[in-house]
């Protein structure tokens, strides 16, 4: 094969299954949440808005809010947990950093259902938490664990966890500490130190580990239906049951819309302050 | 009369709005060690690359043997490159890197092994042909990169800064080396450096290269004793430059004025009177003398001692001049005057000897 | 004490990440089918697993699945991102864009977005659908890794095989396939995880006639947990153990 026959190969090979594969079924997606529903054929071509307008619905709009807030503080609680043991880590002495780290590469690649389902075992009535306060004799009936909105936010923060831990490591390892002792030097106390430079300068690794731990937050919709209660519908969850069971894909098309325009404002925000950077150190 | 081995016609490359190379002209001849000199940013990156073929002129020709190769790929070019980080591949040992030319060219495997053989007994690695390139320390590692440059035989070795990562002491010994290598191969060899001292002591001729032109080309003699541009001048070894006006010309000399003093200098640049010129001496073309010592100081400049920097085997002073010219002088020890002593603030007489100053039109 | 303050705290939550899934170890060799009581050891569960039948059919599904969209993702990743490095063509940063769209939209648009388009070709769900829809989500993670190795590598590599006399082909062959190769590898590998574990894509494009692992796991998992789920989770858990350090140590090796 010659250069040129070569580069063609290439090119098409991957545009090909690009459009076809990720391109095509987006904009199909897109089309759909402008199109009306039908009972029958799920959609019917005729240009509409409604689904829009029934998102701002209450019903809708509560899921929304609902997801917005768990999956924000999920968010936030990761970030508080990991770091501080991000920067430990990341700083920890070369002979046991790389081992450290590999207990975060671990969770951060194993099945986030097999996790799911660990941290269902811990909180059932018989579980683990349940059997230890009862022991203890803090509490006499066993705690309805499972199945709460309770569950729900622990479950969510244990599966998402390693996904705000590892960029987080991968950005401050980065940082030059010297930067630090220069600040302690000229006189900042350490709150100013965290304030002025510590959370600058991470603030990549930060906005990449928010932006992977708020978004499935909202749409592992399996983490809800295995750890919460009836009620506890997610974005995810919505989109799930428009399209497997309601049989609403207008909707549930708009749904995933308006998660792409999600994505998109954080993604946005993220380049806006990193523009050369790429998400690659994460292995 | 056979063509030089190479040559530049009216090279221009411009890179975004950069106008990196303007309208060179350059002959290399065969056989001869030719180096290009000038500081980072010049062209003469880009100069290498037009020549090894992965940079493409906007215009002018490139000719290699009279015949035009402006176009050709790199890979069809009988030119090789030592790259600056010598780019050898880490997965291959010494013996591989070397032979990948010869592959390339489907030889076969008895005559690569013996010509491998020979190229690293060249370069005195034959031991070290089954090592991995990272096992290898920095000046061998060089080495592999020559071998591997010259295994092909081309007509033109192109060294792209090849010592700029090696430490000072074996940057030194591998002047030597490349120098002595040049002529064992009889390969014409173009190198690249920012380092003057590098350029002077390996090369047969020195082209420099500032902003994207050729100011001069010339051997390394010529090109520190006659410089025949200001940049020349002050980027070969140090220069103190008087900025004056020709007061009287004839055909033989001119007068000039130097801090209030007239001077009669050699009229070797067809000088007229009213040019402005630049009169350019080297500091240890300058003699400072202890104003005790002179009786007759009408072809010398007064001076105070502002700063004395001990060199070992010489003196490097700064001597201020009434007009505030600070002027640069390199004063050698000899076992006539074993008491060659300055302080700080002592007043004194300076003098060049008359004739060795270079005048130029100022730019 | 500041040292002490450290220490505490990163054990503490390496054992929030590690004590739920011990348990569940702890508890797949443990002889009761309810109580969180140790018993005795025993294998009962796992030889229960050996003789179920549909898991083990459903086994040799996800096994095939995603033997091939590893292998397939990973031609397609590495074929990308050399294309993306290599060459400038109309359309590039669209390319990557894309790519990087991929890895962090969240998995449910693609699921859905998968599904629309098999529903309107009338594609059946079923082995098809779920190999395309695993590939077209790996793929994107190989071509990250792949080209995060091809920029890190020395593009003067490329140029002294040119210089030398070497076509893109040779290079190709010679130079960048043996260089990228450990980061291929690692990319197949995360791949077969991925495609091991996922619920969310898989869950949208198959249908009951082909049920793969992670979808068996999940409908167990709905009716609570039970010592059996124990026992296959604690292999997967193996399993995708030895993927990740083979894969992990594969990124950090030159080249092979």
């Amino acid at each position: 094969m010659n250069d040129r026959q070569f580069r063609f190969f290439t090119l098409s090979i991957s545009w090909t299954w690009l459009t076809v594969f990720a391109l095509v079924p987006t904009l199909m997606v897109i089309i759909t949440s402008f199109l009306e529903t039908n009972t029958t054929q799920n959609i019917t071509a005729h240009f509409t808005l409604e689904n829009y307008a029934e998102l701002v619905d209450v019903a809708y709009l509560k899921i929304f809010l609902r997801s917005l807030l768990i999956a924000g503080s999920c968010t936030l609680l990761c970030l508080i947990v990991s770091y501080p043991f991000a920067y430990g880590i990341s700083h920890s002495s070369l002979r046991y950093r790389s081992i450290l780290l590999l207990l975060v590469i671990i969770p951060f690649w194993t099945s986030s259902l097999i996790r799911t389902y660990a941290i269902m075992t811990i909180l059932k009535t018989k579980g683990i938490i349940n059997t230890i306060l009862l022991s203890l004799g803090i509490i006499h009936q066993p705690l309805q664990l499972l199945y709460t909105n309770i569950a729900l936010f622990i479950g969510l923060t244990y599966t998402l966890l390693p996904f705000m831990l590892l960029p987080l490591y991968a950005n401050m390892e980065k940082m030059d500490l010297t930067l630090i002792d220069a600040a302690r030097d000229l006189g900042a106390s350490k709150l100013t130190v965290l304030r002025k430079i510590l959370i600058p300068i991470t603030m990549p690794g930060i906005l990449a580990g928010s932006m992977m731990v708020f978004l499935p937050a909202m749409t592992l919709f399996y983490i809800p239906n295995l750890l919460g209660g009836a009620k506890s519908m997610l974005l995810g969850n919505l989109i799930q049951e428009q399209f497997l069971s309601a049989n609403n894909w207008p909707l549930g098309a708009a749904s995933s819309v308006l998660l792409i325009i999600f994505m998109l404002l954080l993604a946005h925000w993220y380049w806006q302050r990193n523009p050369d950077s790429d998400r690659t150190e994460l292995l | 009369m056979t063509a030089p081995l190479v040559q530049l016609r009216s090279i221009c490359k411009t890179f975004g709005d950069h106008q990196t190379l303007r309208d060179i002209d350059l002959t290399v001849e065969n056989g001869e060690f030719l180096t290009l000199l000038g500081p980072s940013g010049c062209g003469k990156t880009t100069l290498l690359r037009i020549l090894a073929g992965f940079v493409t002129p906007d215009t002018g020709h490139v000719l290699l043997n009279g015949n035009e190769i402006t176009n050709l790929p790199p890979e069809k070019r009988p030119i090789n490159m030592v790259f600056q980080n010598y780019a050898l591949f880490p997965h291959m040992n010494v013996f591989d890197n070397v032979a990948f030319g010869l592959r390339c060219q489907n030889i076969d495997e008895n005559e690569v092994a013996k010509r491998v053989e020979d190229a690293l007994a060249m370069v005195r690695l034959s031991t070290f042909s089954h090592r991995k390139p990272i096992n290898l320390s920095g000046g061998q590692q060089q080495r592999v990169a020559i071998a591997r440059a010259v295994i092909n035989r081309p007509e033109l070795l192109l060294l792209d800064e090849p010592l700029s990562a090696l430490d000072y002491s074996l940057r030194k010994t591998m002047r030597l080396e490349l120098k002595h290598l040049q002529r064992e191969l009889g390969i014409t060899f173009l190198f690249i450096t920012h380092d003057q001292e590098e350029a002077l002591s390996m090369s047969d001729r020195i082209a420099i290269i500032n902003n994207g032109q050729i100011e001069q080309v010339d051997t390394a003699r010529k090109v520190y004793e006659e410089p025949k541009t200001l940049f020349t001048a002050q980027f070969i070894g140090e220069a103190n430059i008087f900025n004056t006006l020709v007061d009287e010309a004839s055909e033989r000399a001119i007068t000039v004025s130097i801090e209030n003093k007239l001077f009669t200098l050699q009229n070797t640049k067809n000088h007229r009177k009213g040019d402005l010129i630049s009169v350019i001496i080297r500091p240890e073309d300058i003699n400072v003398w202890d104003q005790g010592e002179i009786t007759d100081s009408t072809e010398m400049l007064p001076g105070v001692i502002e700063e004395v920097i001990y060199k070992g085997s010489t003196v490097d002073l700064m001597v201020q001049l009434p007009s505030g010219f600070r002027l640069a002088a390199t004063e050698f020890f000899n076992e006539d005057d074993p008491n060659l002593y300055y302080d700080v603030g002592e007043k004194v007489w300076v003098e060049w000897t008359l004739g060795w100053e270079v005048t130029i039109p100022h730019e | 004490m500041n040292r002490t303050i450290k220490y505490s705290y990163q054990t503490l939550v390496y054992a929030f990440l590690y004590i739920p899934i011990i348990v569940i170890i702890i508890f797949s060799f443990n002889d009761t089918l309810r109580s969180l009581l140790w018993q005795s050891f025993t294998f009962k569960w796992y030889q229960e697993l050996i003789h179920d039948t549909d898991l083990l059919k459903v086994s040799w599904h996800s096994l095939v699945v995603g033997v091939l969209s590893a292998t397939f993702a990973s031609i397609l990743g590495t074929l990308t991102a050399i294309g993306l490095h290599r060459y400038r063509f109309p359309g590039r940063k669209t390319m990557h864009g894309l790519i990087l769209f991929l890895i962090i939209v969240p998995d449910i648009v693609l699921a859905v977005a998968l599904l629309m388009l098999y529903n309107f070709f009338n594609f059946p769900l079923g082995f098809w659908s779920i190999f395309v829809a695993h590939t077209s989500f790996c793929m994107p993670f190989v071509a990250v890794m792949v080209l995060s190795r091809i920029k890190n590598l020395d593009s003067e590599l490329v140029e002294a095989a040119k210089d030398l006399g070497a076509s893109d082909s040779t290079i190709l062959r010679q130079i960048l396939l043996p260089l990228l190769l450990p980061a291929i590898l690692a990319g197949w590998l995360i791949s077969f995880t991925l495609s091991l574990d996922d619920v969310m894509i898989s869950f949208f494009v198959s249908s009951p006639a082909f049920q793969i692992l992670p979808l068996k796991i999940y409908s167990m998992a709905r009716l609570g947990a039970s010592p059996e789920l124990n026992a296959l989770c604690t292999i997967i858990l193996a399993i995708t153990l030895v993927l990740i350090l083979a894969a992990h140590s594969f990124m950090r090796k030159k080249s092979i």
